[in-house]
């Protein structure tokens, strides 16, 4: 498939070139392109020059990638067909190292500061890409699981704003939903 | 965090277990008012839908001034954590001291209970937000006569709940909203919920109970069409003695107990049979037998019950503690006869009436009136 460029303005007015595959990622994007509206540069007014290569980063890895169909294409299998044992096996196996190295990729991708992890996740919301958004919230997600309050509102930066009479029965749910899980 | 958009903010906090919602109430008042955000609430019962569903049991604490207590199962990474639930949001008329209870089923994350005497269904329970909602007498039960079983299911196709009552030869249903209970013939007479053996099992709109007498035989009821059929069963293999119904994965299993006799009532084996199909397109039976004979001394003489099986092969078990005086004391434990690992969990009261349910913030209330 021949790859036209997009060009993606930046909020602080920095342009950025991605692929069309690539952007398609986004269902912002996708819109946009789908819609004809597409006027030479797209302006991102929500996504800064400090986030959008990262953004970009990410549709390029994921870009035209929507799993099965892609699988039904590079095999040439008619879905009708009956597939061979054998060759699902070594689909399985391309499968598997596929996703053993999407993994790493991951991994590394996602080792940023806290900054970044929030303007990512706006990006990936304001832009519709799905899978970035998961990825980026399951993190957050993991950066809550297991703490008290006290952890998540200073890994936050949360202030609590009840009042002290509150404040005495919150103590009360943290108590009720606490950690501990035994029998007495 | 203050700047995310409060959307960012939902998707977070709905990817954690309902205990960590909970408990993150308190870190401030936007998160507290999560609790009781629709939007939210729908949100995070979704997610929670693909996490592996809880299992609840009932636990009678003695000296006590609550009832019972019931007891949430989560696993989590290949851990077994434990939560007691107190019994919240019930007048003390429901609640009084050494009044039993009893899970009669689970829907949706709402258990339905039953209280007193004659056990008839009496209220609908969401233990997370201890809403209560009370049900209709039925009749039937008022004039005295007690209740052989029950069932509670979720008709999908018109949102709507509903109660079964089980007498010696024909039942009562009640649609939960309606104030009355409905005649509702059984072609069958089912086994009486005298045990934890004979209780119903609510399964993909279907429940099911064993028919009396011999139970090769299961009475199956369609809850939204209210239409009843029967399954014929395997019989148990030689020296087995048919068991309990529960839930595997999401299918219906029957569980088979061989003990050594008469000399000493010691557990050897079990068969689980996992039944496969439909109504329409017939019905397969695949068995799987365990080695129990590794549990000997663990858990007294008095016979196990398998009470669910939580993952490729552990289960949890709860076995009578023989002794004479306590009827219902129980040891509980997890076993997995394939590692040979047992973990004891403790020894209480309990009707052992086990479910599985996926808890939700939902108001019950609102439940009901869509």
């Amino acid at each position: 498939m021949s790859s036209t460029k997009i060009f993606l303005k930046s909020s602080d007015d920095k342009t950025f070139e991605i692929d069309e595959t690539a952007a398609r990622a986004s269902e912002t994007l996708k819109n946009i392109i789908d819609g004809g509206c597409l006027d030479g540069v797209i302006p991102l007014p929500n996504v800064s020059s400090n986030i959008l290569p990262k953004v970009i980063e990410y549709c390029k890895k994921h870009g035209g990638d929507n799993g099965s169909s892609k699988k039904i294409a590079n095999g040439g299998v008619d879905k009708d067909k009956e597939i061979l044992p054998d060759y699902d096996e070594e689909e399985d196996k391309r499968e598997k190292v596929r996703v053993d190295e999407l993994k790493k990729w991951e991994e590394e991708y996602m080792d940023f500061d806290q900054q970044v992890l929030y303007d990512l996740m706006l990006a990936a919301n304001y832009l519709h890409i799905k899978g970035l958004l998961d990825l980026t919230v399951e993190k957050a997600a993991s950066m809550i699981r297991g703490r008290t309050p006290d952890q998540i509102r200073e890994n936050f930066n949360i202030n609590s704003d009840f009042t002290p009479e509150e404040e005495e029965e919150m103590i009360l749910i943290e108590d009720e939903w606490d950690d501990e899980w035994a029998f007495d | 965090m203050m700047n995310l958009a409060h959307e960012i903010i939902f998707e977070i906090l709905s990817r954690l277990p309902i205990e960590s919602v909970l408990r993150c109430r308190s870190v401030c008042k936007l998160w507290y008012n999560l609790g009781y955000d629709s939007y939210f609430i729908h949100l995070h019962q979704s997610k929670s839908m693909k996490q592996p569903p809880r299992l609840v049991f009932d636990r009678f604490k003695e000296n006590s001034d609550i009832a019972s207590n019931l007891v949430m199962v989560n696993r989590e990474e290949g851990d077994y954590k434990f939560r007691e639930i107190p019994l919240m949001g019930f007048n003390s008329d429901e609640l009084q001291v050494g009044r039993r209870f009893e899970i009669v089923g689970s829907c949706n994350g709402f258990l339905c209970l039953t209280f007193g005497i004659n056990f008839s269904p009496s209220c609908l329970y969401n233990p997370i937000t201890r809403e209560v909602m009370m049900l209709p007498q039925t009749d039937v039960a008022l004039r005295g006569i007690p209740l052989l079983n029950y069932g509670f299911g979720f008709d999908s196709f018109h949102n709507k709940y509903k109660v079964v009552g089980v007498f010696k030869t024909f039942g009562e249903i009640l649609t939960v909203g309606e104030s009355r209970w409905r005649k509702l013939e059984f072609p069958r007479t089912v086994i009486e919920n005298d045990d934890p053996r004979s209780r119903s099992l609510f399964l993909d709109g279907i429940i099911f109970w064993f028919i009396e007498g011999y139970e090769y035989e299961i009475l199956a009821l369609d809850i939204e069409s209210e239409k009843f059929w029967t399954i014929n069963c395997p019989p148990p293999k030689e020296n087995n003695y048919r068991g309990n119904l529960i839930e595997i994965d999401g299918s219906l299993a029957i569980i088979d107990y061989e003990y050594v006799r008469p000399s000493e009532s010691k557990f050897r084996s079990m068969d689980v049979w996992l039944v496969k199909g439909s109504k329409t397109i017939g019905f397969s039976f695949s068995v799987t037998t365990y080695d129990m004979s590794g549990l000997h001394y663990a858990t007294a003489r008095g016979e196990v019950l398998v009470m669910a099986k939580l993952d490729r092969d552990t289960f949890l078990l709860a076995c009578e503690l023989d002794e004479g005086i306590h009827i219902n004391r129980c040891s509980i434990f997890l076993y997995s006869p394939v590692k040979q690992y047992l973990s004891v969990l403790g020894i209480w009261e309990s009707d052992l009436q086990t479910h599985w349910m996926v808890p939700t913030l939902k108001s019950l209330m609102a439940a009901i009136d869509t």
